[in-house]
């Protein structure tokens, strides 16, 4: 005889085994899915949360070799002045003796005499890149723009500069196509530039390493570098010997033979200035030779 | 109780096909004819069916119960086959002087169900008796998934002549339950059966005649007794599946 009621139950136990997997499953996909949807989650927040703590661990670990931690920085308040490293100088290539021949030729006239002035450029070396002839073809109203803009950046503006990893350096022997934004020292006898102190300098070492150059090349262009980053910076017998030696080298430079002049002036030997620029308005006619003399004999120096 | 009747055979087609040859391959002068599938397919059956037809005709020997003891085997068959009348052992000298002496034409016929139950030196006596054509053999074997009974030295070189039965099909066991039904006069049940209720009791018995037998007994018992006490419930439209699966599960067939 079937007892139609156990029968019933082991019936119920049947179907609910048999439907558990179609619920398992759902079951799993639905868990799998919450669980996605809070691992992304995780990830999302973790760029904030996990780096920190990762950093934590290696400071952590490092904590037995370094007893006493660094000294926290605080990079906001440093004012980090970034000096332009003047080591591309090695690299670049120096002009050959005819090509320093053509300047010399070309500063016969005053409008080309700047634009020698011109080749002080950044330091990025694709502008370095550009060729000499193509610096000599600058036209005097380029550069003479340039030297104003040059004269207009106060320095908080260059600091400025600096700080965007773009040090405005000026260097004789670099070219650069935006010349407003590293405005060229000015070796033009312009008190208003020496006094605004726009002209930057690498750092000691660096004009070490250019004196080796110098040494070893004898290019009138780094001389020129020389004498005016001494005589920028107050040593006025190294800038009156190396503008010596630049006009030994090549004494058609009007710069060189300004720096001469004016470095006399700032030992006290005005009346050697005077004569120095005499000689060079004799064979050159300056203007601004010219200029300088007057204002010495005028006593305004 | 398992009880198979001759009459109760149905006839289906693929299995007609097997008997019928089955009944033409004992009319040749094979000595043994193997008769195996897996439990349930109808070999018993068959052998019955076989059994009650040939006997019509000439002498057939029905052993659905094995006998295992040599003595008696050789004793019962002398008996019932030449009317050998004292119940002393025979030997089996003695039994093939009988069935000479009987000269019985044609060869009569011995039917052993459930032959896998015999002992290797009583399957070696019926091996003799079959070759010296004293008696013809048919023999019914399980075919189980453990043991290969077929590839048994004595059935592998002796048998001559094999016939596997297999399980119904779906659309068989449909013609099974409802000639079965039919044959009960069971009309209205036979109506009540639709394809997805024969597709629920072929997957539940695999197509194996005696499980759906039993299936079938359990769940006629249940609608019987819903009848009874909760008639509200008994739809006469369509078998409940509900209640095939009760039915199965009561019969074993689901383990729940």
């Amino acid at each position: 005889m079937l007892d139609v009621d156990a029968l019933e139950r082991r019936w119920l136990k049947y179907k609910l085994k048999q439907f558990l997997p179609y619920l398992f499953y759902p079951l799993v996909v639905v868990a799998v899915g919450i669980g996605g949807v809070f691992l992304v989650k995780t990830v999302q927040f973790s760029p904030s949360v996990g780096v920190p703590t990762i950093a934590h661990k290696r400071v952590e670990k490092s904590a037995p070799h370094n007893p006493t931690p660094p000294p926290m920085v605080n990079h906001a308040d440093v004012k980090s002045e970034l000096e332009p490293s003047m080591q591309f100088v090695q690299s670049l290539p120096l002009p050959s003796a005819e090509e320093e021949e053509k300047p010399s030729i070309l500063v016969q006239s005053p409008q080309q005499s700047t634009a020698v002035v011109k080749k002080e450029k950044s330091v990025i070396p694709k502008e370095v890149s550009v060729t000499k002839k193509e610096v000599l073809t600058v036209k005097k109203e380029a550069t003479v723009a340039k030297k104003e803009a040059m004269v207009s950046v106060p320095e908080a503006k260059v600091k400025t500069q600096k700080s965007t990893n773009k040090p405005p350096l000026i260097y004789p022997f670099a070219q650069t196509k935006q010349p407003t934004l590293t405005p060229p020292p000015s070796l033009n006898g312009s008190s208003q530039t020496r006094a605004s102190g726009s002209t930057q300098y690498p750092v000691s070492l660096d004009i070490h390493e250019m004196e080796d150059r110098f040494k070893n090349n004898n290019s009138p262009y780094v001389g020129l570098y020389i004498a005016r980053y001494y005589y920028d910076h107050g040593n006025y017998n190294d800038a009156y010997n190396y503008a010596l030696k630049t006009n030994t080298l090549n004494n058609s430079m009007e710069e060189s033979w300004l720096l001469v002049a004016k470095s006399l002036v700032k030992l006290g030997k005005t009346d050697q200035a005077k004569r120095a620029l005499q000689v060079y308005i004799a064979q050159s006619n300056s203007e601004r030779a010219r200029n300088l003399l007057d204002s010495l004999e005028g006593g305004s120096r | 109780m398992d009880v198979v009747n001759p009459k109760d055979y149905v006839h289906i087609d693929s299995v007609s096909n097997m008997y019928q040859s089955l009944k033409a391959t004992v009319q040749k002068p094979l000595k043994m004819i193997l008769l195996y599938g897996r439990p349930g397919t109808g070999k018993s059956m068959l052998l019955n069916k076989l059994h009650a037809d040939l006997s019509k005709h000439q002498k057939v020997l029905m052993i659905d119960i094995p006998i295992i003891d040599e003595s008696d085997f050789l004793h019962v068959i002398a008996h019932k086959m030449y009317g050998y009348p004292h119940k002393d052992a025979i030997t089996l000298t003695y039994f093939l002087e009988l069935a000479k002496e009987a000269n019985y034409s044609p060869t009569p016929i011995v039917l052993l169900d459930e032959a896998q139950l015999y002992s290797s030196a009583l399957m070696e006596k019926i091996r003799l008796i079959s070759d010296a054509r004293a008696l013809k053999f048919v023999i019914t074997l399980h075919k189980t998934d453990d043991e290969d009974v077929i590839a048994k030295e004595h059935f592998q070189t002796r048998i001559w002549e094999s016939i596997e039965l297999q399980n119904a099909t779906p659309e068989e066991l449909k013609i099974y339950i409802q000639k079965k039904l039919l044959k009960g006069n069971c009309f209205d049940v036979a109506n009540m059966i639709n394809d997805q209720n024969i597709h629920d009791i072929a997957k539940f018995t695999r197509g194996n005649y005696r499980e759906a037998n039993k299936l079938m007994f359990a769940l006629f018992s249940l609608y019987a007794w819903l009848e009874e006490h909760q008639p509200k419930k008994v739809s006469y439209k369509a078998l409940k599946k509900k209640y095939i699966e009760m039915a199965a599960i009561h019969t074993r067939l689901i383990h729940a």
